[in-house]
């Protein structure tokens, strides 16, 4: 729980790692280069009393990661989004197993996400309800760029993601992160296209499709997307950091999304260990859109910003909110300029 | 000054002019001025080669290609060079594009089973529309703070304004091969017809938005380069090396 003058704010944080890239875990050029790309975004957005010694960041502890999302971090919940990269790190990157060690340890602070690959076929399908019998998932986070064999990628459109999207509904799997951004195989497909998060928004509107990094380079496609399904989420990882450095740049990614999507559908998450969730949810709850950008952006509520940093996280991983950090029900939310799909907004 | 040192200067000067016409698809940007050119240099016997560099070591390789070949294609049009080499460094598939993009080869040969050929040119197509629509979002916000209604920016054609403001416009239109004359449309969709009055608020949103995904992107790839490779990262490439 953060508070600030006198609001409680609820934080979930919606994307966290614990991973291994030690050097005895890293496998190979890859392995060692995916690292320190990592590294440079802590280095390039981070104030400088966040930047972590390299070492370190290859490998932190799980006190560290206790310490820095709990402890100092103000959140009340954190999820895990495993990225396994089996090729590059000789034990995996960042995998369910790993993740859900500390899930279990944690059991009322850290939930774990689960992953799949349609291109498994049938025995995907058993694994994946292998996994949910053993970490009772809520979620799964989704790579649709990463080549496999002879495939170079999938879309949440092809036939086998059916079943498999099918089976997350049947299972009680609502939340469905889905990764839109840069693959790390020599593809020439284009890796941020958002075109297939439209249609199984349609075709499964009981599952919630949250879009991680919310399609940056292609902000317009996404939120015109978004503005057509109501299920369809934007995560804030990677850019809630701009806030720093570059809050000009902040506030129009923020008032765009404000006003393509509403404020029911954007959700926090610090990308941990790339960022430290307690820097990041100071700054935003101190932020508002500059002045001279007002008449077009609007301003930034204390209502919205308590629903993007917890609130609708908590709606869609059924978490318990404490009372003083619940909104009113009559406080008005709004206050961005009403865009297409902001009826419930009081302009 | 020697005249062959001046000749020298003239063709470095030219070199970074040549490079200066490749835009990072993605940022829609000169690879010049977002300092990915680490250095140029021209050989007495006119031979020029081109250092490249980018923010991260897993940059999409897709957009890597494009740059690279694209880099080799400008510098080929200087008539007096006898050969050109473009060189991409710390990148995870430096090797492949390297090599590829050297003997001629396309993204699909360059790696194969990986990639499959005609998805090029529509990627860098979709980013090119991206860069068109976000240039009329300028000029459009621009114009109706100016006073301009609605109604006149769906009849302006390109000649009612001043060259120097369309200068993006037109040359993104080249690039998709849509019509860059006089009295062709100031607001165009896709195909280049004109946006009449009634649609054109939301098509300005829409390119505000394009503007912003863009500049957000462009932020993020400045500060990773400045990152990795320190703060003058991208101050622009380095001063070319002048052979005497």
């Amino acid at each position: 729980m953060y508070r600030k003058d006198g609001t409680d704010y609820f934080v979930v944080d919606g994307h966290i790692h614990y991973w291994d890239a030690s050097e005895a875990n890293t496998a190979n050029k890859y392995g060692e280069g995916f690292i320190r790309c990592f590294y440079d975004y802590q280095r390039n957005l981070s104030p400088s009393e966040w930047v972590w010694p390299l070492e370190k960041f290859r490998k932190y502890s799980e006190q560290d990661l206790v310490h820095d999302i709990f402890e100092t971090g103000y959140a009340d919940w954190a999820i895990f989004q495993p990225t396994y990269l089996s090729e590059f790190y000789t034990e995996g990157f960042n995998t369910t197993e790993r993740n859900g060690e500390l899930a279990r340890k944690y059991p009322d602070r850290l939930i774990v996400n689960g992953a799949f690959d349609p291109r498994e076929g049938e025995p995907g399908l058993a694994r994946l309800e292998q996994l949910h019998a053993e970490w009772n998932l809520r979620g799964v986070k989704l790579y649709t760029a990463e080549w496999r064999g002879s495939s170079k990628g999938w879309k949440l459109t092809d036939p086998e993601a059916q079943e498999y999207l099918a089976l997350c509904e049947q299972l009680g799997i609502r939340n469905i992160h889905i990764h839109k951004g840069p693959t790390i195989w020599p593809l020439n497909r284009d890796a941020f296209d958002v075109a297939d998060v439209d249609h199984a928004a349609s075709a499964f509107p009981g599952l919630n499709f949250i879009v991680e990094h919310a399609g940056l380079p292609r902000l317009d496609d996404f939120c015109w997307i978004a503005t057509q399904e109501p299920n369809v989420y934007a995560g804030l990882s990677v850019v809630i950091p701009l806030i720093h450095t570059r809050p000009r740049y902040f506030a129009q990614v923020i008032g765009e999304l404000l006003y393509w999507l509403d404020e029911d559908r954007i959700v926090f998450g610090s990308d941990y260990a790339i960022w430290s969730p307690k820097w990041l949810i100071e700054k935003f709850v101190d932020f508002q859109i500059p002045q001279d950008m007002q008449g077009e952006y609007g301003v930034l509520t204390t209502a919205v910003k308590r629903k993007i940093l917890g609130l609708t996280h908590a709606r869609l991983y059924d978490l318990k909110v404490p009372e003083t950090a619940q909104l009113p029900v009559d406080e008005p939310a709004g206050g961005l300029s009403a865009g297409p799909n902001t009826g419930s907004a009081a302009a | 000054m020697t005249a062959a040192v001046s000749v020298a200067v003239d063709r470095v000067t030219a070199v970074n002019a040549a490079l200066a016409t490749v835009l990072d698809p993605e940022l829609d940007r000169p690879i010049t001025d977002l300092g990915f050119v680490r250095s140029v240099s021209v050989a007495a016997d006119g031979s020029v080669a081109a250092a490249l560099r980018l923010p991260t070591y897993f940059c999409a390789p897709n957009f890597a290609w494009l740059m690279v070949e694209d880099a080799r294609r400008a510098l080929a049009t200087l008539d007096w060079a006898p050969s050109c080499t473009v060189v991409l460094e710390d990148h995870f598939a430096s090797e492949e594009i390297n090599e590829g993009v050297a003997c001629g080869r396309d993204f699909a040969d360059a790696f194969p089973g990986l990639a499959d050929g005609e998805a090029m040119a529509q990627l860098r197509a979709t980013f090119l529309r991206k860069g068109h629509l976000a240039a009329q979002g300028r000029l459009g916000k621009r114009l109706l703070e100016r006073g301009w209604t609605l109604q006149q920016l769906s009849e302006a054609a390109l000649q009612d304004l001043p060259e120097r403001l369309t200068v993006t416009l037109r040359r993104r239109r080249a690039l998709l091969g849509l019509p860059t004359g006089p009295g062709t449309p100031l607001f165009a969709d896709e195909e280049g017809r004109a946006v009449p009055a009634a649609a054109l608020e939301w098509h300005l949103r829409r390119a505000r938005t394009a503007g912003v995904g863009i500049s957000a992107n462009t932020e993020v790839c400045e500060g990773l380069l400045a990152a990795r490779y320190g703060p003058g990262g991208t101050a622009g490439p380095e001063r070319g090396e002048v052979a005497p």
